[in-house]
C-alpha cells in the first residue's frame, strides 16, 4: 500500500523560491492537511506531488520509489480541484468515467463503477445531468466522484469546499470525512481554513512562506504550538499575544512582567531565557477567566464589544495600554458592553515564546 | 450564446434619445439592405428595363435570367469557390485551433516568440506577397491549381483566427487541461475532447469570417490561377460580364447567386457567429 514521502522538495519559479526544502511523509490511510495562509506555497506543493509541477530539487517517493519523473496518471493518484474542474459539456456520468474511458476500459465496466460510485455520492438520479444543472455542492460530489472511480493510491484535494457557501462546506466537510473512512482512503488535502484542517486530519502540516512551520496532530498543535504562527494560525478566535519581559528566572521558573502590567511566574525552562529577555505570552482565548480570583495574573479591562453565538460568547475587552484581547466564554454569558471586568491568566496556560517568535518549552 | 437585451434598456427610453436613435439604425439598415434589394430586383427585369426604370419593380419577373447566368458557366465558378473555401476553412480553422491550444496549454519554450510570428501576419498585406508566392507557386508546380488559392489563404488566414480563438481559449480555465492530464488524457485527448467542443462559438466565427475572406478574395485569385476550370467566383464575373456583353439584367441574377452561398453560410452559423464575438462580454 502506499506511503508518499518528501524529501528535501524546493520548487523554484524563476528567481521566486516557492517551496523551500520540505520533508513530511504521509502514512497509508492517513488524512493529512496542509494548511497556512494564501501564497504558503500548499497549493504548488500538492502540484508538485500531482505530477503537474516539475519538482526543482529533493525527491517524491511512493512506497519508496522515487517518482519526481513518472507522469500525473501514472502516479495512482487523482485530485479534486477548487474549481471541481467539471467539463462543462459532458453530463455527470460522463465526467465521472471520463478516466476510464481513456484508460479503454471495457463499457460494462465503467457503466457498473459509475453507478457505484454514484451510489456512494447520492448521486443516482443525476447521471444525465449537465454540471451546470447543478447546485454547488453536487457539483463537488461529483469531482469526487470522478476521483474515487479511478481507485487511486491518494487522494489529492485542492481547496475543495473553498467555492462552497458556509452551511454546505459544514455538510460537505462531513462528508469528506465520513468518506474518509468508508473508502479507508489516504488523503492529502490542501487549505487555509484552519477549521477544516482542524476537523478533518489525521496530521497537519502547517505552512508559511514556502516552509513547514510545524507537522503534527490538530491537538498537538493547539495545544503545543512551536511557534507564535502557528500559535495564532490555528484557533478561532485567535490566540491573545501579550509582550512583556523576563524579571526572574530561577531553577526552571521565569516570572514574566507583561508590558500591559501583570506580572506572573510561568514554569518553563528557563535555561533558554535570562532577565530582561523579550518574550511574548500567548493565551487562547478559551483560557482566560473573566472575574476569576485565584488566577496567577489579573488584566483590568473594559468589554468592548459582546458577540452572543449562542453556545459561546465571544467578548472583546480593552486593556488600557495594550490591544484588545479575546475572551470565549461558554454558553449565553451575562455580560454588557462598558462593563469593567478583571481577566484572570491561568499560568498553566500559557504560552511563551521567545524574541524569535520560537516557543519555550514548558516543564511537565 | 446570444443574450437577451436587459429589459431596462429595451423599455427605458422612449424620449427623443430613443427615437432618434431608432431613426440612425433603421437609415444604416437601409443603407446596407438597398444595394441588395436593389440587384434582386434588377436581377428579374430585362436588360432594358433595368436601365429605363431603374427604381421600380419588373413589369414581369423574369425568371429566366437565373436560368440564363447557370448555363453561361457560373455553376463552374461557383464550384471552384466552394472548393477553395471549404478547403481552406477547415484547414484554417483546425490548424489555428490546434496552434492556439498548443499556445494557451502545452508548456514550450519560445511560446511568447511563435505566438509574435503569427500574429505578425496580420500586419502583412497580402499584395506585398505577389510576387515571392507567385514564384514560390510555380516552384512547387501548383500555380493555377486550386492549392495556389488554397496555399495563400490559408497562410493568410492563420493570423486572425488563431488571435480570436487564443482569446477565446485563455479564458478556459487551465484546470480542465489539469484535470484532464491527471485522468490520464494526452494533448490529443484535451484538445479534441475538451478544447473544441467548448470552443464551437469562436470557431463558428472563425469559420464564417474566413469563408467570406476566401469566397470574396480577388488579388490572389486574379493572379495564381487562369484556366477557366479553376477560376473562382470573383474572377469568374468579370469574365462573365465580358462574354455577356450587354445583358446586365442576367449578369445581376448571376451576382446574385454568387452571393447565396456565403449568405446561407451566414444564417447557418448567425447564432454562433454572434455568441462568439461576444462571449466573455457579459458574465
Amino acid at each position: 500500500m502506499s506511503k508518499l514521502e518528501m524529501v528535501s522538495v524546493s520548487k523554484t519559479f524563476g528567481p521566486v523560491k516557492a517551496i523551500e526544502d520540505i520533508s513530511f511523509s504521509v502514512e497509508e490511510r492517513e488524512f493529512v492537511v496542509l494548511v497556512g495562509p494564501s501564497g504558503c506555497g500548499k497549493s504548488t506543493l500538492l502540484r508538485l506531488i500531482a505530477g503537474l509541477e516539475d519538482i526543482s530539487a529533493g525527491d517524491l517517493l511512493i512506497n519508496g520509489t522515487r517518482f519526481n519523473a513518472v507522469p500525473p496518471a501514472q502516479r495512482g493518484l487523482a485530485m479534486v480541484f477548487q474549481s471541481y474542474a467539471l467539463y462543462p459539456h459532458m453530463t455527470v456520468a460522463e465526467n465521472m468515467s471520463v478516466g476510464l474511458r481513456i484508460a479503454r476500459v471495457d463499457k460494462a465496466v465503467i457503466a457498473s463503477k459509475v453507478s457505484e460510485v454514484a451510489a456512494i455520492l447520492q448521486l443516482e438520479t443525476l447521471l444525465d445531468r449537465l454540471p451546470r444543472q447543478l447546485s454547488g455542492g453536487q457539483r463537488q460530489r461529483v469531482a469526487i466522484g470522478r476521483a474515487i472511480i479511478r481507485d487511486p493510491e491518494i487522494f489529492l484535494f485542492d481547496e475543495p469546499l473553498s467555492n462552497l457557501d458556509a452551511a454546505l462546506r459544514l455538510q460537505m466537510r462531513l462528508e469528506i470525512a465520513k468518506l474518509h473512512k468508508k473508502l479507508d482512503a489516504t488523503i492529502i488535502y490542501v487549505t487555509h481554513d484552519q477549521v477544516e484542517a482542524m476537523t478533518l486530519a489525521d496530521k497537519i502540516v502547517v505552512l508559511n512562506e514556502g516552509r513547514i512551520e510545524q507537522i503534527g496532530t490538530p491537538l498537538g498543535l493547539y495545544t503545543a504550538p512551536r511557534n507564535i504562527f502557528v500559535a495564532s494560525f490555528l484557533g478561532s478566535p485567535k490566540m491573545n499575544l501579550l509582550p512583556g519581559r523576563v524579571t526572574g528566572s530561577d531553577s526552571g521558573t521565569a516570572r514574566i512582567d507583561l508590558d500591559i502590567g501583570a506580572s506572573t511566574p510561568i514554569d518553563v525552562k528557563a535555561e533558554r531565557l535570562s532577565d530582561g529577555d523579550r518574550v511574548t505570552v500567548g493565551i487562547r482565548p478559551e483560557s482566560i477567566a473573566v472575574g476569576a480570583e485565584g488566577s496567577d495574573a489579573f488584566l483590568p479591562g473594559v468589554v468592548s464589544v459582546v458577540e452572543q453565538l449562542g453556545g459561546q460568547t465571544i467578548v472583546y475587552v480593552d486593556i488600557e495600554g495594550g490591544s484588545p484581547i479575546t475572551v470565549i466564554m461558554e454558553g449565553l454569558a451575562d455580560i454588557t458592553t462598558g462593563t469593567a471586568v478583571k481577566l484572570g491568566l491561568p499560568g498553566s496556560a500559557l504560552h511563551v515564546f521567545d524574541d524569535g517568535g520560537e516557543a519555550v518549552n514548558r516543564i511537565g | 450564446m446570444a443574450r437577451d437585451v436587459p429589459s431596462a434598456v429595451s423599455r427605458g427610453g422612449h424620449g427623443p434619445a430613443y427615437f432618434a436613435l431608432l431613426f440612425i439604425f433603421w437609415l444604416l439598415t437601409g443603407v446596407s439592405i438597398y444595394p441588395l434589394m436593389w440587384l434582386v430586383i434588377s436581377s428579374f427585369k430585362t436588360s432594358a428595363e433595368m436601365f429605363g426604370n431603374a427604381w421600380a419593380f419588373p413589369e414581369s419577373w423574369q425568371w429566366g435570367n437565373y436560368l440564363k447566368a447557370w448555363n453561361a458557366g457560373i455553376s463552374r465558378y461557383i464550384v471552384s469557390s466552394v472548393i477553395v473555401t471549404v478547403a481552406s476553412v477547415i484547414l484554417v480553422v483546425v490548424l489555428s485551433a490546434a496552434a492556439s491550444f498548443a499556445l494557451v496549454v502545452l508548456k514550450f519554450r519560445g511560446k511568447a516568440i511563435i505566438y509574435t510570428a503569427i500574429i505578425g501576419g496580420l500586419v502583412l498585406p497580402p499584395e506585398v506577397s505577389l510576387f515571392p508566392l507567385f514564384k514560390t507557386l510555380n516552384f512547387l508546380g501548383i500555380y493555377n491549381t486550386y492549392f495556389a488559392l488554397i496555399l495563400p489563404y490559408v497562410a493568410f488566414g492563420i493570423p486572425f483566427s488563431t488571435f480570436l480563438i487564443r482569446a477565446y481559449m485563455v479564458k478556459i480555465p487551465g484546470e480542465l487541461a489539469e484535470a484532464a492530464v491527471m485522468d490520464g488524457a494526452g494533448p490529443f485527448w484535451t484538445f479534441w475532447h475538451v478544447y473544441i467542443p467548448l470552443c464551437r462559438p469562436i470557431l463558428a466565427s472563425a469559420a464564417l469570417i474566413q469563408a467570406m475572406r476566401s469566397w470574396n478574395e480577388f488579388i490572389f485569385a486574379l493572379t495564381f490561377v487562369e484556366s477557366e476550370s479553376v477560376k473562382t467566383i470573383t474572377i469568374g464575373m468579370m469574365s462573365f460580364a465580358n462574354a455577356l456583353r450587354s445583358d446586365w439584367a442576367v449578369l445581376m441574377a448571376g451576382l446574385v447567386i454568387s452571393v447565396i452561398p456565403i449568405m446561407v453560410t451566414f444564417l447557418v452559423l448567425q447564432r454562433q457567429f454572434i455568441g462568439g464575438l461576444t462571449q466573455g462580454a457579459v458574465k
